[in-house]
């Protein structure tokens, strides 16, 4: 390896994954994730190669399409954000009893601290769940390398490989050698029917299979040069440390010289090192990002009443990702800022654009509901989730992706009215469609604003599945063309948007409204490079 | 007030290098004296009103090169010649007379640090 390249994590993921000969990445936006998918979109080498980037619908459709692909013999990378895995966890929990041919791997980055995500949850806890691999680099360079490593043991083991980052190694660049890259598989479908129609018979042997590849993947994460112990395991001491991925890099800060270190990059978590670490220290402290995940495993692991510190017992913050701060305290060593909070600080919550048109979707529903004191607006995921914040205070929910549409249907059959749901263009494609086909079977008194900004905003500006489809899709799935409108949300439009809303309030089943009108960042970023063009 | 806003993650023997001159974009912007009170009253400070050097010296659009000459004696990964030949390289498509002018925006934040350190 001689070149080397400032890399966020996520670059170097793309980069790694395209050097291991990647034939496709199949993906939907969501932070920390989005740049690995991006960068693979603008690779010079991708676009030769022909790899497969588009966006995908939603996770699953993702997941599936990436299976597909290892299917017929060829590597693919399905990229998501934490709360994607549940999207796409039927797909991923029964490919690993399927079974995958050419190489799979999973990447999911989990959010700590929940900068912009609406739970913590731990991947890791999907990849114990379904029983394969998992990989969790500490650092840039790792990402990079570990991601060939995964390819190749997900090919050996013939099980789909789950790779985990945090959003501060998504998120942060690093200096990182690269090396040459590999060829790409060649097409060779598999012929092995048993092992992929997963009927009983067949889903019985191979889970049993499953199963007893466990010591296999148990043993392959024992002698990872991933997973390594460092400092003194000689003779006893009082402290030992498991510092899981990113969690490396913070205990190294503050590490007393000699400190026992058990270096955890690849799981299952080797039973036998944690209870090599125990034998040499009185108490053993686990560091890792997200949710007490090793923790719990150690405390099975070893005898109860041997002293095991960590989220859990209090040393570190049960909530929230690590800081080296936390960690150098939780060590016993001074950490802490030198300099306390500044006074003169005004908070910046975040806020939608000037001249979004989601704004003018608020103005009208805000006017309307004023005339419905029991009015619920059931919102959803997106930039107009803003609409919760001042000044328009405007949602009473948001939950997850598509779950306006189906809680709206749920609250009317209860007895609400009205029952208005607020759901972005990208969001009604990824998870809203299926909900919408309940609500016209039931006949549901539910009004639904699919506000289409063209575009999947709140991630950056990524195509979206259904753009210039929505009309289509909501009159092919029954919506009646009666009722089904299309707006421009524009203050001069404000009387006929909010008469329309109103009339639709008072008829009682599916109706649909599309306010239309392009992100002003996307239409910024195309009159900008339209004009770079011209120059 | 952004440079303030992080004040938590610098290092005791860590360096604000910031523009003096505030942009005000929220209704509720503190007021400007008590944040340069504030900051004065740190450690280590480099500070200069960017934007009316830059309009001075007819350089309006080069303001924040002024602050990369500014942060230059103290990133300790890249050394002044170093930065000055990656402006060269970024700009070069934009002509000469637009890599002069970044230039010299770049020695005026320079001078302006090295003169304040060595008071
Ligand atoms: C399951 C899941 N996947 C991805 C995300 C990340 N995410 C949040 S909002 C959003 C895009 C919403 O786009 P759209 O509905 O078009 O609304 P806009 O932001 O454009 O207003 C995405 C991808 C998520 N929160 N949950």
């Amino acid at each position: 390896m001689s070149e080397k390249r400032l890399l966020l994590g996520d670059e170097a993921v793309a980069l790694g994954a395209l050097h291991a000969g990647l034939s496709g990445v199949y993906a939907y936006p969501g932070t920390p994730s989005t740049e690995i998918t991006e960068y693979i979109q603008k690779s010079p080498l991708a676009r030769e190669r022909g790899v497969r980037s588009r966006w995908c619908t939603n996770e699953k459709t993702a997941m599936e399409a990436a299976l597909g692909m290892s299917y017929a013999g060829k590597r693919a990378l399905v990229c998501m954000k934490h709360v994607g895995m549940n999207v796409c966890a039927d797909a991923f929990v029964n490919a690993a009893v399927t079974g995958v041919k050419g190489g799979l791997v999973v990447l999911a980055a989990d959010d700590p601290s929940m900068h912009s995500s609406q739970n913590e949850q731990d991947s890791r806890f999907y990849g114990k769940f379904a029983m394969v691999p998992i990989f969790e680099p500490s650092d840039q360079q790792e990402a990079y390398e570990m991601v060939a490593e995964a390819f190749a043991l997900s090919e050996a083991l013939r099980l789909p490989v789950l790779m985990r980052l945090v959003t501060r190694l998504a998120h942060s660049r690093a200096a990182v050698a690269v090396g040459e890259a590999q060829a790409q598989n060649a097409l060779s479908p598999d012929d092995e029917r048993t092992r992929w129609v997963l009927l009983p018979g067949n889903a019985r042997r191979q889970y049993a299979s499953l199963v007893a590849k466990q010591a296999e993947i148990e043993a392959a994460a024992a002698q990872s040069r991933r997973n390594a112990c460092e400092g003194g395991w000689n003779d006893k001491k009082p402290l030992g440390v498991i510092a899981a991925g990113i969690a490396y890099n913070y205990v190294r800060e503050s590490a007393p010289a000699g400190l026992p270190v058990f270096k955890l990059s690849q799981y299952p978590l080797p039973a036998h090192q944690v209870q090599e670490l125990a034998a040499h220290c009185a108490s053993i402290l686990v560091v890792e990002d997200g949710q007490p995940f090793v923790e719990e495993q150690v405390r099975g692991i070893l005898d109860a009443g041997y002293p095991v510190q960590g989220r859990l017992s209090g040393e570190l913050p049960r909530t929230g990702e690590l800081t080296p701060d936390c960690v150098a305290r939780a060590l016993g060593q001074p950490g802490g800022p030198a300099f306390a909070d500044a006074h003169n600080l005004a908070p910046r919550p975040p806020q939608l654009c000037q001249g979004c048109g989601h704004r003018d979707v608020y103005t009208a529903l805000n006017k309307v509901a004023a005339e419905y004191p029991d009015a619920r607006i059931f919102g959803d995921i997106g930039c107009y989730t803003l609409g919760a914040l001042p000044p328009f205070r405007a949602i009473d929910t948001c939950v997850d992706m598509g779950a306006s549409i189906t809680m709206a249907k749920g609250a009317a059959d209860a007895g609400v009215h009205p029952a208005i749901a607020v759901i972005g263009d990208s969001t009604f494609t990824h998870s809203g469609m299926t909900g919408l086909l309940d609500a016209v079977n039931d006949g549901s008194a539910i009004t639904v604003i699919i506000s289409d900004n063209l575009t999947t905003a709140m991630t950056g500006g990524q195509d979206s599945a259904g753009t210039h489809k929505y009309e289509a899709i909501c009159l092919a799935l029954g919506v009646e063309r009666e009722h089904l409108h299309v707006v421009v949300p524009l203050p001069k439009n404000m009387e006929e948007i909010t008469r329309i809303i109103r009339e639709e309030i008072e008829y009682r089943g599916v109706s649909v409204i599309i306010p239309q009108r392009e992100c002003m960042q996307t239409l910024g970023r195309k009159l900008r490079q339209k004009k770079a063009k011209e120059a | 007030m952004e440079a303030l806003r992080y004040l938590p993650y610098l290092a005791p023997e860590g360096v604000i290098v910031t523009a003096s001159h505030p942009f005000v974009n929220i209704p509720n912007y503190p007021e400007e004296s008590a944040l340069l009170a504030e900051l004065d009253a740190l450690p280590h400070v480099v500070r200069l009103d960017i934007d009316a050097l830059a309009r001075e010296q007819q350089l309006p659009k080069s303001a924040n090169m002024i602050l990369l000459g500014m942060a230059a004696p103290f990133l300790g990964l890249l050394d002044a010649e170093q930065l000055r030949a990656a402006i060269s390289r970024v700009f070069a498509a934009k002509g000469e007379a637009v890599v002069a002018a970044n230039l010299q925006a770049f020695d005026l934040g320079l001078d302006h640090s090295q003169k304040s350190v060595s008071k």
